[in-house]
Parts: C-alpha cells; sequence; structure tokens
C-alpha cells in the first residue's frame, strides 16, 4: 500500500515538474512573441493592414478687397485603373471613353501599357495605371455608375478596379483679370508668379497623415485608427484691389491697346493717402488658367524680342519717365524755397545751345508754375541746375526713385538713379526732365501719391490682411518718409491742375465734374545702336482726382502706341485713356463732383449740382 | 462501515457553491458585455466613419459649387451671358442718377477709411 502511494506520488510529481516546464516554456516563448519580438510582429501585422492615408488641406484662396473669389482650389479627381481587377479591357475603354473624355484607343494603350519588373528583368502588364488627371468631381461619380454597371456584366471583377485619388486644381474665376498681380501656381501647387509666389509660405497647406487599419474586406476599422499629423489649410489672403475698379481699368485699357497698338501698357491705381494699390493692370496679359509658355527667341534682339506676357511689367520693368519726373525737380526746389511758383526761368526762346535741350513751344521766360503746364525742358534743366547735383539726386532718393518699393510683389526692380560722381556734364540737365534716371510705373505712381498726399513717400500695398484660422493680421500702411514739404506738394498740385486746362499738355485726361491734377511723359527711346529713336516713344500720363482730396492716383503709360507723328504726346495718347477710367472710377467710388457739370441738353450750374449732391 | 460512508459523504457546500456560480455569472456577463460593448462600438465607428466620408463629400461638393458660384458669377462669364443676350443692360439718364451724400460718421465705411498709419520712419 505504502509503495503503491510512493510510485502514484512520484508520478504526480513528474507530471507536475512536466507540466510546469511545458508551461514555463510556452511562458518564455510567449514573453518572447508578445514582448521581446512585439515590435517586430506589430510591425508585420501592420505593413499588411494598415495604411498611411492622406488627409488632405486647402492652399489659402486669394480675395479682392471686398471678400470676391480671385484665386481658389477645385477638388478634382485623379483616375486610376487596376489592371487585375479587369475582366474585359475592350469593353471597359468603350464603356468610359466618353466620361474621360479621351477615345477609347488611348484609354486602350494605357491599360496595355507595360514595365519591367524587378524579379525577372522582364516586361510585364503593368498593374496600377493611370488613367486621367483633374477630373470634374461631377464625372467621377459618373464613372462610379457606370464601373457599377460593369460590375453587374462581368466587365470587372470588383469595384475597386477603377478608383479615385483626390487631387485640387487652382482656379482663377476671372480668367485674365488681375493676371499680373495674382500670378499662379505650378503643377504641384507652388506659386511661381504674383502673390502666388510672393505669399507663397502663407497660402501653402500642409497634408496630413492617417494611420488607417482594414479589414479583411477592405472596409476601415476606425476603433484602430490613429492620426500621425493634423493637416494645416492655408491661409487666405486679401488683397487692396477692388475687383470692379480693376474691372473698370482692364476694360479701358482693352479698348486703348485695341486702338493705339502698343509695344506694352501698363496702369496703376493708387490710394495715395494709405499707398494702397486699387488696382493694376499690363498688357500684354494671360490666362492663368492656362499659363502660356514664353521662350526667348535666341535669333531676335533685345528689343525685337516678343514680351513676356506673365511678366508683371508694373513692378519688373524700368523705364526713363519723361516729363512726369519734373514733378522731383520743381517740388524738390519749392521745398529748398531755391524758387517760388512765380519765378520767372529763362526758357531761351525754346532751344538751349549750351546743352542741345529743345522745348516744344518757345517761350523767352516761364514761371515755374508754367514749366510744369508747359513742360519745359529747358525750365526743368534750369531748375535743376539751380537746385544742384547732390540735393537733385537726394530728392530722386527722397521720392523711392533707385531702390525696390517693398509693395511685395515678385521680381520687383528698384529702377536706375545713379549718384552724382558718375554724372556727365549733361546729367544735371538730363535728369530733371526724366532722361539719365529709370524708374518702374509703380515708382512713378507711387512719387504721385507724394506730391497728392501732402509730401509722404508711403509703401505701395497689396495686401490688405491675411485670415488663417478665423485670425486676422492685417497689413497696415506705412509712411517710409517725408520727401517734400506740405506746401510744396500745395503747389506743385496748383500748377498740376493747370496741366488738365485750356493752357496745359493735357487737356484730353479733364474729368467732368472733377478737377484733376497731372503730368504728362513722353520719353523718346533709343534705338539698337544706341541713339535716340525718331519714332519711337513711351508716353504717359500720371494724376489724380479730385484734385483737392485726391482719392486716387492714376499712372497710364503705353511704350510705341501707333498713332500718326503730331499725336505722340502724353496727354494726347494716355490722357483720354486717363480721362475715360478716372470718370468712370469716380462714378464707381461715388464721389461727390467738385465742379459743375454740364451734360448734353441740360444747363446745370455749379449750385445746381451741390443741390443735386446733397440729395436735394 | 456504514457509519464510516455515512461520514464521508461530502455536504453541499451551498453558499460557497452560491457564490462560485454568483461570480462566474458576473464574470461570464461581464465577459460578454464588453464583447457586446466592442461590437457596438466597432458598429458605431463604422457608421461614424460612413457619416465622416458623406460628410467629407458633402465638403467636396459644396467647393465644387463655391467654385462654379465664383466662375459664373465672374465677370468674364457676365460678359459672355451679357453678348449671348442672356440678359442686357439699359441705360439710366445721368439727369436721373442722385447721390447719396457720405455715410455718417462711424459706419463700417469710416471705420475702414480710418486705418492706423505706423509712424516707424525709416531715412531714404
Amino acid at each position: 500500500m505504502i509503495v503503491m502511494t510512493t510510485t502514484i506520488n512520484q508520478r504526480a510529481l513528474a507530471t507536475g515538474i512536466g507540466l510546469a516546464i511545458c508551461f514555463t516554456a510556452f511562458s518564455f516563448r510567449l514573453v518572447h512573441l508578445q514582448v521581446t519580438q512585439h515590435d517586430h510582429y506589430e510591425s508585420i501585422a501592420a505593413s499588411r493592414n494598415i495604411h498611411v492615408e492622406p488627409v488632405y488641406a486647402r492652399r489659402g484662396a486669394i480675395l479682392d478687397v471686398s471678400g470676391a473669389v480671385l484665386a481658389q482650389n477645385e477638388p478634382v479627381k485623379t483616375v486610376v485603373a487596376d489592371a487585375q481587377l479587369i475582366n474585359d479591357f475592350d469593353k471597359l475603354a468603350e464603356t468610359l471613353a466618353k466620361p474621360l473624355e479621351m477615345s477609347k484607343a488611348a484609354i486602350l494603350e494605357k491599360l496595355a501599357k507595360q514595365v519591367k519588373s524587378k524579379v525577372s528583368g522582364e516586361m510585364v502588364p503593368c498593374r496600377y495605371i493611370l488613367l486621367r488627371k483633374d477630373l470634374s468631381e461631377e464625372k467621377a461619380i459618373e464613372i462610379s455608375k457606370l464601373v457599377a454597371d460593369c460590375k453587374g456584366r462581368k466587365i470587372v471583377q470588383s469595384l475597386d478596379a477603377i478608383y479615385y485619388k483626390q487631387d485640387f486644381v487652382r482656379v482663377y474665376p476671372n480668367g485674365t483679370t488681375l493676371c499680373h498681380v495674382i500670378g499662379y501656381t505650378n503643377d504641384a501647387g507652388v506659386g511661381m508668379n504674383g502673390i502666388e509666389s510672393s505669399m507663397n509660405e502663407r497660402l501653402q497647406c500642409v497634408n496630413g497623415e492617417r494611420n488607417v487599419e482594414r479589414a479583411r474586406d477592405g472596409r476601415e476599422l476606425v476603433l484602430y485608427r490613429g492620426q500621425d499629423r493634423e493637416p494645416r489649410d492655408g491661409g487666405n489672403v486679401r488683397l487692396t484691389i477692388d475687383l470692379n475698379l480693376q474691372q473698370i481699368v482692364e476694360s479701358e485699357l482693352d479698348q486703348a491697346v485695341r486702338q493705339l497698338r502698343p509695344k506694352w501698357a501698363s496702369v496703376v491705381m493708387m490710394n495715395p493717402k494709405t499707398g494702397e494699390i486699387m488696382a493694376m493692370a499690363n498688357r500684354p496679359n494671360f490666362d492663368p488658367n492656362a499659363v502660356p509658355k514664353y521662350e526667348e527667341d535666341k535669333t531676335k534682339s533685345k528689343a525685337n524680342q516678343k514680351l513676356n506676357p506673365t511678366r508683371n511689367i508694373a513692378v519688373s520693368d524700368q523705364l526713363e519717365p519723361g516729363s512726369t519726373f519734373k514733378i522731383v525737380p520743381v517740388s524738390a526746389a519749392l521745398s529748398e524755397k531755391i524758387v517760388s511758383l512765380d519765378t520767372e526761368i529763362g526758357t531761351e526762346n525754346g532751344y538751349w545751345q549750351w546743352c542741345k535741350l529743345k522745348d516744344t513751344h518757345a517761350h523767352p521766360y516761364l514761371s515755374v508754375r508754367n514749366v510744369l503746364v508747359k513742360s519745359s525742358n529747358i525750365g526743368a534743366a534750369k531748375i535743376g541746375i539751380q537746385l544742384g547735383e547732390q540735393k537733385l539726386y537726394e530728392y530722386a532718393r527722397k521720392f523711392g526713385f533707385g531702390k525696390p518699393t517693398n509693395v511685395g510683389l515678385p521680381a520687383e526692380f528698384g529702377g536706375t538713379v545713379n549718384p552724382p560722381e558718375v554724372w556727365d556734364k549733361l546729367t544735371i540737365t538730363r535728369m530733371p526732365m526724366g532722361q539719365s534716371v529709370a524708374a518702374t510705373p509703380l515708382q512713378i505712381a507711387n512719387s504721385m501719391c507724394t506730391i497728392a498726399n501732402g509730401g509722404t513717400l508711403m509703401t505701395p500695398q497689396i495686401v490688405r490682411d491675411f485670415v488663417n484660422d478665423g485670425a486676422t493680421v492685417p497689413f497696415e500702411p506705412q509712411e517710409k518718409w517725408r520727401a517734400v514739404s506740405q506746401k510744396a506738394t500745395e503747389q506743385v498740385r496748383e500748377a498740376l491742375m493747370d496741366v488738365v486746362g485750356p493752357k496745359g499738355t493735357a487737356l484730353e485726361a479733364a474729368v467732368p465734374g472733377f478737377k484733376v491734377a497731372g503730368k504728362t511723359g513722353t520719353a523718346q527711346k533709343k534705338d539698337e545702336s544706341g541713339h535716340i529713336a525718331r519714332d519711337r516713344y513711351v508716353v504717359s500720363f500720371s494724376g489724380f482726382l479730385p484734385a483737392m482730396d485726391p482719392a486716387f492716383v492714376l499712372f497710364v503709360i503705353f511704350d510705341e502706341p501707333k498713332v500718326d507723328h503730331e499725336s505722340y504726346y502724353g496727354g494726347k495718347v494716355a490722357g483720354p485713356v486717363f480721362s475715360r477710367i478716372a470718370g468712370r472710377a469716380a462714378r464707381y467710388l461715388n464721389l461727390q463732383p467738385t465742379e459743375p457739370v454740364v451734360l448734353p441738353g441740360s444747363k446745370l450750374t455749379k449750385e445746381d449740382s451741390k443741390s443735386r449732391s446733397r440729395g436735394n | 462501515m456504514s457509519a464510516n460512508r455515512r461520514r464521508h459523504v461530502n455536504a453541499l457546500p451551498g453558499l460557497k457553491l452560491f457564490m462560485f456560480l454568483s461570480v462566474g455569472a458576473i464574470l461570464l456577463m461581464t465577459g460578454l458585455g464588453y464583447v457586446y460593448c466592442q461590437n457596438e462600438l466597432h458598429r458605431l465607428l463604422g457608421q461614424f466613419g460612413t457619416l465622416e466620408k458623406s460628410c467629407k463629400q458633402l465638403q467636396t461638393m459644396s467647393e465644387v459649387a463655391q467654385v462654379n458660384i465664383s466662375r459664373l458669377s465672374a465677370q468674364p462669364e457676365l460678359q459672355k451671358k451679357k453678348d449671348n443676350g442672356f440678359f442686357k443692360l439699359s441705360g439710366v439718364d445721368p439727369l436721373l442718377v442722385i447721390r447719396v451724400p457720405a455715410s455718417p460718421k462711424g459706419s463700417e465705411s469710416d471705420a475702414k477709411d480710418v486705418r492706423p498709419v505706423s509712424n516707424g520712419k525709416v531715412t531714404p
């Protein structure tokens, strides 16, 4: 009995030990698998079931001053085919040809695409094939219905035979309007020109990422979803541009370009008090929805090159400003109290032998006021000489010439104002009339803003504010410095008002109902040999209204307009365009007329005009 | 012998058995509840995923609609419609135009006009 009990106990002990060893071994294996090798097996499992899916963010929109959309994103689809899930290529191609807007042959050619196998090195059929990019959402829905129908007819094995990837394209609803300011983006969504480029960092979005685990049937297991990175939408940029004013400018500029057929043309409209750009247009222009490819013709000289339509001439091209620059020496001389508005200047009866300068009209003497009104080159040269080289140079710089304005547009050119050390003897006579100096249309417009606002040079501003996540970051107007005294600007303004009068050079620039102050510019161009060309001019007009309390400054310029030899002056060519734009802009801005408006068939007095403006 | 046998008959520990069954039932219910909750969680999150997908589709459709609105209300499109005779503009006699005086102080437009100007001066 005792022996039997001992045997049972030994067996039980042996079994217990055996089981203990066994369970210990299993436990060790379990710990090895679950703890030591956890990461390894988890990554294997993850690679089979967990996928990283993008969470799409949106690039910010560009808006005009009142919130109208200038550039935005449109969701589109990229269509991809899984060749392994397609039973009948021919029938599928036939079904999808119409909604994909492709020929059946083109689809079949894509579906038959072959790639080199990494394993065997042989050409094998490609499994995933990109059929079409930038397909609209409506078309994608239509295709999904057709694929479901194809599944029923056993043309495809599964609905996944055709699948979609989300994508976005940049849309510019206003087409060519404001194209140079807005710019465009490349295929990767990076800004390449205009605000799209200069504000790219603020507009740019960053896609997020999410780890998604899927069941065997492809269903997402939301419980095991992990988000690795939040998407970050780009901010919206609101410009200072008013789309309605821009359209006034564009339509008038189009009409002028059709008439005058210039090589290029540019218009800049600014608020002189804040430096905000209200409108900016150039010709030639382009449609940012379909950016043209530009290549320089190397067989042609620089002057004969076809212009790049994507170039923003208003900030990227420099030219001699011509007589519009005369406001600089005159206001400088008035500010320095070297002359007064009535000081008489000897104008050599229209030809100054010493420096070979000519005026359009012969006068023995002209007052400083009339130097501007008659646009006398000799008078301006003599004022420049009285001012002195150093002062003339300093004032040109004070008016913002010779350095970029920092408007916030890419490829801005600073213009050229050489220091007196490199001037020749004649430069002091040429610079006051706008030669030997080069400026961008924006700089010329901004110099006129300085006169219009009482002598302060403002930083031109194109961005009003930036909105991101509901927070608004305003871009405040910035004064640069005082360029000339307020009294000097008042005197210059008085003279500029006479320019747009019966005795001035720009009667055509007058706007009914308003006093306009402005200055014409007619600059001769040089030919390839560097000599002055007889029939090539750059004509411009820079002005503001209402003259006593300016609402806007408008600068209009045409390069080589096709007009007869008698009419190549700034007042005759650019003046009427200024008048039409300014008149329509004044009506749009609801400016109160300051002068009596005589309408055809009516005898309206100033009092009538005032009473009407009061609403009586 | 019979007395011994009678002595070895195990008495049924009713209380312990009841407690054992109760704990077992609680554990069973907890386990089943856990599984049920897990299933519900999966089902609801599945619905959540479907709703999320619908929301995303709606957002996409809304974005497409916004693009279409801005495209159709843009000036080039309106001009095209005007040229096609979809609508026409009729002129207003300038004598009939009455200019409304400037908006009173404190209005939104005034608030926009009076914008701060930073005075950080720099030298030319």
